[in-house]
């Protein structure tokens, strides 16, 4: 599979937020970003490479890809419609 | 229609009210709506603090002294240590960073999660509707079943 270009317009800084934090900011975060923008957030919580991608999964918006970050993972959100 | 979880909190531990409201915020974050049922002890957590005699009966009057209530009140499931093991938690969850039981509670309080007690614990317990803060609404098992049974996630801690 190719993975697409990683690229956003929004940034989230989640470095040293431990469960639940990621996802709540995540979330709050997604309110404010436009339909179709892609949301990168730094992450390095140990347990977000899953979170994540299944935080996506449940709200309907599209996990782009993740690419390393310093000590963390740079993770990409696109905000789904609806 | 939104997609739910109900969870049941039956325990007034300090350390359970944790992995509640953490596992509240989660489902809130990803677009659930949430219902939190307080019975028996979880109740206790809601419980305002002042005046420590409630009820209507010497048992009840005992509980009321027993139990402070409140986040402050509530206690650990192991190694409370007389407050000791529970200081010391809270100051490990702030050290790592870990977001603090009030903390998750307000959090979850703006993701518009429902706090409802269950009235047969408010009766037996010897409170009133006053006693409590922060409750949306005062319910019987009923609306537990019609939530529950609409719900993916149940849970009881």
């Amino acid at each position: 599979m190719e993975a697409k270009p990683l690229v956003a317009s929004e940034f989230l800084d989640c470095g040293g937020m431990l469960c639940p934090l990621p996802v709540v900011e995540i979330a709050r975060k997604m309110r404010t970003v436009p339909v179709g923008e892609v949301l990168a957030v730094f992450c390095d919580a140990l347990g977000a490479h899953a979170d994540i991608p299944a935080w996506c999964q449940v709200t309907g918006n599209e996990f782009v890809g993740s690419e390393p970050d310093g000590k963390g993972e740079r993770y990409y959100i696109k905000k789904a419609t609806a | 229609m939104a997609r739910k979880a109900t969870i049941v909190v039956f325990s007034g531990d300090y350390d359970k009210a944790l992995a509640t409201m953490n596992i509240a915020n989660g489902a809130a974050a990803s677009g659930m709506e949430v219902t939190l049922f307080f019975c028996l002890w979880g109740t206790l957590l809601l419980k305002k603090r002042g005046s420590l005699v409630k009820g209507d009966n010497w048992m009840t009057k005992l509980f009321g002294v027993m139990e402070r209530g409140g986040i402050r009140g509530a206690r650990l499931s192991k190694w409370n240590m007389l407050g000791l093991g529970k200081w010391m938690l809270r100051r490990m969850l702030r050290v790592k960073g870990a977001a603090s039981l009030e903390a998750l509670w307000e959090s979850a309080r703006e993701f518009g999660v429902r706090f409802l007690v269950c009235d047969l614990s408010l009766e037996v317990l010897g409170l009133t509707p006053d006693d409590l803060e922060g409750v949306d609404d005062f319910v019987g098992v009923g609306t537990y079943i019609k939530e529950a049974s609409e719900s993916e996630i149940t849970l009881f801690i």
